[in-house]
């Protein structure tokens, strides 16, 4: 009697302790599985905010490009100064050109203004000068938001670059929110067009702005010949992004990425002009020169010329016409690379 | 019983395992990168006190303790694993002052001029090298910090001259290439004596 007494007196417990323990378990598990439902879920409300802002995206690039073949030519604005001429009024003047900034840029747009601060070294970034320049014209048209945003090349410091070369002083003096994009979240977004890659990761700020002004320093670079608007929208991926263009094909990744995030606005700083060698070490000439457009594939062309005519390089335009990632782009439909279809408006400030 | 004895098989076998990878190194101990301005080897290894605090300061994170398997003597000093960062003496961050040898409360690291300084070298190896392959690449040749380290054929492709890198390792955490083309060694270091 008393063993099963014992045994009978163990064997409740056992099945409720049992019980118990698969409840816990069946609890523990359902809320895991809550949570990572919710956890799920919130991802999920964000990717379609991705979609919709990536067809927004997408939709005021195809405006920007019927600009052109409506008025049968791209129009590229360069304007010349005095040596040493106050970057302000070239950026103004090449504004003015273009319709004015008021025109240009939607009322309550949040702006991302993508300078190249990828270096310490000051011939290497846009001259903050220029950055802060183009937040003040930016301004007049009463925008929602400017940041200026970076993220520097894989191995340097985004912030530390951002302070040396006095681009977050100079550009928070100006009204803008300087950003390093790093410490943004990453967010994925569709390339439908893209040849080489069919989607890409971009900062956030990047995704959520509506309107890019893209300002790079010109600049020659050993892998890519150029660096000037195209190759710059580089800083709006992260480093994981950059190696993995390296690895597939740079000079079609750079295309395909700008085939979705494509500058709206791009003013090329050529006050000061890296030539022979880039991006880093080149020989500085003085240009004095603004270059601005609103196709960032045209604007590369002219402006990939202008650096080619400093090197004294016997055929410019054949030089660029071997560029390949600019060639890419205009393959892409993302802008005209057609010189002969560009039309220049060259004017000096005296 | 029969626990106790698989238990303690089990035990030696982990050790006998472990030990048989790691027991030539601890001998021997591993040629290591050590950050900038540290004593030669021997000394380094007497006068850290493994305080770990060149490692917390370190602004890119490329400072790292030496595990066991480094070696039984350098365990818990200093060493540069330029996979986590490179070390920015040369140029960026530490340009002034390096911050570890700031820091260091025995002498272990010393401030030393940067125009002297040598690490090590990046050694390149052709056949994971994304421009060596045909692809366009060259973030090597754009993060350096030392003109002339880094040379080019053809514009296209990179060579490594280990006389004039300084072995900042900036390169070898750029390099895009999956495994990575280039390493850091501690080749043609300059280190100090203790005074």
């Amino acid at each position: 009697m008393e063993p099963s007494e014992t045994r009978k007196d163990k064997s409740p417990t056992a099945t409720v302790s049992r019980r118990t323990f698969l409840k816990l378990l069946v609890a523990g598990v359902s809320g895991f599985l809550v949570a990572r439902l919710f956890d799920f879920l919130a991802p999920k409300t964000i990717e379609t905010q991705t979609s919709t802002v990536t067809a927004t995206v997408t939709k005021t690039v195809t405006a920007t490009i019927t600009v052109g073949p409506t008025s049968k030519s791209v129009n590229v604005v360069m304007v010349r100064g005095a040596p040493n001429a106050v970057p302000q009024a070239l950026v103004e003047k090449a504004l003015e050109l273009l319709g004015g900034v008021e025109k240009l840029v939607p009322m309550g747009a949040s702006i991302l203004v993508k300078p190249n601060v990828g270096f310490y070294e000051k011939d290497a970034v846009t001259d903050p000068q220029v950055t802060a320049a183009v937040v003040r014209s930016l301004k007049q048209a009463k925008p929602g938001r400017i940041v200026v945003g970076e993220s520097s090349l894989r191995g340097n410091d985004t912030e530390h670059a951002l302070q040396v070369t006095g681009t977050r002083g100079q550009a928070e003096e100006a009204g803008a929110e300087v950003r390093d994009l790093r410490k943004d979240p990453a967010v994925s977004v569709d390339l439908p067009k893209g040849r080489a890659i069919t989607s890409v990761e971009v900062f956030k700020t990047v995704r959520d702005s509506s309107y890019i002004v893209n300002i790079p320093r010109l600049k020659r670079h050993s892998a890519t010949v150029t660096t000037i608007c195209l190759k710059n929208m580089m800083g709006t991926v992260p480093d994981s992004e950059k190696g993995r263009f390296h690895q597939v094909n740079l000079s079609q990744c750079i295309a395909d990425l700008n085939s979705v995030i494509c500058p709206n606005l791009v003013i090329i700083d050529a006050t000061k002009a890296m030539t022979r060698r880039g991006p880093t070490g080149g020989t500085m000439v003085d240009l004095n020169l603004v270059i601005a457009s609103l196709d960032p594939v045209a604007a590369d062309v002219v402006a990939a010329e202008e650096l080619f005519k400093a090197e004294g390089v016997s055929d410019p335009r054949g030089a660029v016409s071997r560029i390949e990632h600019i060639q890419k782009a205009a393959e892409l439909g993302i802008g005209v690379a057609d010189r002969s279809k560009i039309e220049v408006l060259d004017v000096t400030l005296s | 019983m029969k626990r106790r004895e698989f238990l303690k098989l089990f035990g030696v076998g982990v050790a006998v395992i472990s030990l048989s990878d790691v027991f030539p190194r601890i001998i021997r101990g591993k040629e290591l990168v050590r950050p900038p301005g540290a004593l030669a080897e021997d000394a380094l290894n007497a006068v850290c006190i493994r305080c770990a605090r060149c490692a917390q300061i370190c602004p890119t994170g490329a400072i790292v303790l030496a595990s066991l398997s480094d070696g039984f003597k350098e365990l818990g000093t200093p060493r540069i694993d330029a996979l986590r960062g490179p070390c920015e003496r040369v140029q960026g961050r530490c340009e002034r002052q390096a911050k570890c040898a700031e820091i260091c409360p025995t002498g272990a690291i010393l401030q030393v001029d940067r125009r002297i300084l040598k690490m090590g070298s990046a050694i390149i190896n052709a056949d994971r090298c994304i421009a060596w392959r045909g692809g366009s690449c060259l973030v090597c040749y754009e993060v350096c910090p030392v003109q002339g380290a880094i040379s080019l054929i053809d514009e296209a492709r990179p060579i490594f001259h280990a006389d004039i890198c300084v072995g900042c390792g900036r390169c070898v955490y750029a390099c895009p290439a999956q495994p990575k083309a280039l390493t850091l060694t501690p080749e043609g270091e300059r280190r100090l004596l203790p005074v």
